[in-house]
């Protein structure tokens, strides 16, 4: 057999994704302007400029063969070449300004709108669940896609006070992002994990990496006649199934789930720096297209910040100038005892006097 | 659209509504749609736990997910392809993209979050897919206790706010630490990003373990002329003045210059003004420990600053690589079985990991000197 060895060891060299003619202007762009929404424009020094159409795609990147061969045709047609967004959205660079028409009409009538960008949603970013995960306490891409049609008209237009990016992560392992978001929504189970003695004994299992990795100590181990099984302490639980990831033939969950709600999470460093988003509305039911009580609560949040954000202001910094206990009261978020921390983990109790009504 | 997905409930209520529906892609690939209407139906996840599987000749990059509902399928394998840095993919890889899942695949491809492609496909397929995808210059890798992908963001070749190379740093530690991307031998996951700048747009210091930023040290150009034009054309001065976090923006009546005890040069005012550009001194600030997972004991949470400012001269990045590599070793030698990054660098100290790497500590890493004695 003459076939090379695997694996073949290639990471692959982004400048040959890029035609050499954009390659060669790298570092020449001084500013850019949002022409419409999802319309980019970038200015070189010398006066040159390059066009850049961001669209949405279906929630979680998930594309058949036959999309991305149009995509394939959209940059073959119109543009240079293309990028997948850190937001599992997609763009066209170097768009022919001739053209641009033309391809926005195409992409509209294929059902791939332009958008998302400045103040604008921007592309709602969520793991893959029930499509192809087993760890999911939600179906995050349906919730995405249910909240993209809602808001659909605010993808297309920019006219909220700045940016809104929602991410939605299926389970307590957050691969959507639900915690990093201006709103986020995290997926959860609604009772410890069990276990099943019987099966806990048949399976070899790590015990040691079992009682190690429970973030909280609430794995309690005991001596019986044919080995070590392990009981789960209720009150110490904080659900992140982390216990059920390494012995899955011993710990399940009951599965019955809901879905929290997060507000203010933002990256850059800009104002306060990276921050996680905070929890506003806990146990929010989340069955299958059964979304209302989510929406309902997304929308409370957007239309609060639409009405008194001042432009350019995110929502983390909206919260920041007018106070937390405002933002609760305006948006219907409940008493103190759900968004409170576990009593293990009080870091975001008021330790100065400074309080705002 | 195939009538399949037709008679499935929530699977047809899904290809309703304006926006583009992930439904439709399902239905217009092999993907067994069957088994998500199940896991909708039922307000549970059709699929059980599987994980990453060994196929001797692909020791990472290859995962199964394991199904319960073994009529319908018996289990769905995928492949996870490492992505050209900064997500740039050309017509031509897309087109080999989807051509390797119609061939080897169920015809469907997955924009992973965290900055990889998804091929779903059958363990048989996946020694000749790899072989296909490697002779189109892709291969697999980041899955299981490895180095998982080096991502980027778009870059100067796209962006005007980029300070250095972000794509070209993550290709370059990208290929020299390839081997552990392919070989899983880590005690966890580490994911590592790269962003041309502070507005880190990939929000690398969130999501990676490791994430090194573009950041400059000396203060933000302004063009005087520059400046002027674009108050003429409307520029709003006073709300530019105000945006200043630091209040680092001072106006004398005919000219603007930036307090350099104040400035903490993040990048408000270059956001805002095309006549103020980015300090020419540029480099890399090195944060380590994010993660999005509420796993282990400090949950979700941002990196800690080990680095704040490494100098790039010449695109010579092996002084990062160095680094780098330096501290993977000393996390892997140190690190308990599945501790993150952030984890252990919680229980040891941002301090410990510095000296141990033979760094200097510099004040900036502090918000301030520690106020407990103990």
């Amino acid at each position: 057999m003459n076939t090379p060895d695997l694996p073949a060891g290639i990471m692959p060299d982004y400048r040959r994704e890029i035609p050499a003619g954009l390659l060669a202007r790298q570092g020449s762009w001084i500013w850019h302007e949002i022409l419409q929404p999802g319309v980019i424009r970038h200015l070189a020094a010398d006066g040159s400029t390059l066009l850049t159409v961001r669209i949405l795609l279906p929630p979680n990147g998930l594309l058949s063969a036959a999309t991305l061969r149009r995509l394939a045709g959209w940059i073959r047609e119109y543009a240079l070449t293309g990028r997948r967004t850190s937001r599992q959205g997609f763009e066209f660079v170097g768009v022919k300004p001739e053209k641009l028409e033309k391809l926005l009409a195409e992409l509209e009538a294929a059902g791939f709108p332009a958008g998302g960008t400045g103040k604008s949603l921007h592309q709602v970013k969520c793991c893959t669940s029930f499509v192809h995960c087993q760890n999911a306490a939600v179906d995050a891409p349906s919730i995405a896609k249910v909240i993209t049609d809602f808001f659909y008209r605010d993808f297309l237009q920019q006219e909220l006070p700045a940016p809104l990016k929602i991410s939605i992560g299926g389970c307590p392992n957050q691969c959507g992002g639900g915690v990093e978001a201006d709103i986020g929504i995290l997926g959860w189970y609604e009772s410890v994990p069990e276990v099943d003695e019987e099966r806990f004994l048949a399976a070899n299992i790590d015990i040691g990496l079992l009682v190690s990795w429970c973030p909280t100590g609430a794995i309690l181990t005991r001596q019986v006649k044919d080995g070590m099984v392990v009981s789960i302490d209720a009150d110490r639980c904080v659900r992140c199934t982390s216990c059920v990831q390494v012995a899955p033939e011993g710990i399940s969950l009951k599965k019955r789930s809901y879905v929290d709600i997060a507000v203010g999470g933002h990256g850059g460093n800009s104002y306060s720096g990276p921050e996680m988003a905070a929890v506003v509305f806990t146990r929010i039911p989340a069955r299958p297209l059964e979304y209302k009580a989510i929406i309902d609560r997304i929308e409370a949040i957007i239309n609060y910040w639409r009405r008194s954000g001042k432009p350019g202001e995110r929502l983390a910094g909206f919260i920041e100038r007018t106070g937390w206990s405002s933002f609760l009261e305006a948006i219907g978020a409940g008493g103190v005892e759900e968004p409170g921390d576990k009593p293990s983990l009080q870091t975001n109790f008021r330790r100065d006097l400074h309080f705002r009504y | 659209m195939p009538e399949a997905s037709q008679k499935y409930t929530f699977c047809r209520t899904l290809l309703n509504g304006p926006s583009p529906s992930h439904v439709r892609e399902l239905g217009n690939s092999r993907y067994p749609l069957a088994m998500y209407e199940q896991g909708l139906a039922a307000g549970e996840s059709a699929y059980d736990h599987g994980g990453y599987i060994n196929i001797p000749e692909l020791p990472s990059g290859v995962g199964v997910r394991n199904s319960c509902r073994p009529e319908i399928i018996e289990e769905s394998a995928y492949l996870r392809i490492l992505q050209p840095a900064g997500g740039w993919l050309s017509a031509g890889t897309l087109e080999k993209l989807a051509a390797c899942a119609e061939t080897y695949g169920k015809s469907l491809i997955h924009f992973t979050s965290g900055g990889t492609i998804e091929i779903y496909t059958t363990r048989e397929q996946m020694v000749p897919a790899v072989r296909e995808l490697n002779a189109a210059g892709l291969d697999v890798g980041s899955t299981g206790n490895d180095l998982r992908c080096l991502t980027a963001c778009c870059g100067p070749a796209r962006c005007d706010a980029a300070l250095i190379d972000a794509p070209a740093l993550a290709t370059y530690l990208g290929q020299r630490f390839i081997d552990e991307q392919q070989y899983p031998g880590y005690p966890q996951k580490v994911k590592s990003g790269v962003s041309g700048c502070p507005n880190d747009c990939t929000r690398a210091m969130m999501q990676k373990d490791h994430s090194f930023i573009g950041v400059y040290r000396d203060l933000p150009q302004i063009n005087s002329e520059a400046l002027l034009a674009w108050q003429e054309a409307g520029g709003d001065l006073k709300g530019l003045l105000a945006s200043c976090p630091t209040e680092a923006l001072v106006w004398t009546g005919s000219t603007l210059a930036v307090d350099p005890q104040k400035c903490w040069h993040c990048m408000v005012c270059i956001n805002l003004c095309p006549a103020i550009r980015p300090g020419r001194e540029r480099g890399v600030a090195w944060v380590a420990g994010g993660k999005y997972g509420h796993r282990g004991p400090q949950g979700p949470m941002v990196g800690y600053v080990l680095v704040p400012f490494i100098p790039i001269k010449d695109n010579d990045y092996t002084t990062i690589g160095d680094l780098f590599g330096a501290f993977l070793e000393l996390w892997a030698d140190n690190a308990q079985k599945k501790e993150r990054v952030g984890d252990f660098i919680s229980r040891v100290g941002p301090l410990w990991v510095i000296k141990e790497l033979g760094l200097n500590a510099v004040p900036q890493i502090l918000i301030s000197p520690g106020r407990n004695g103990f």
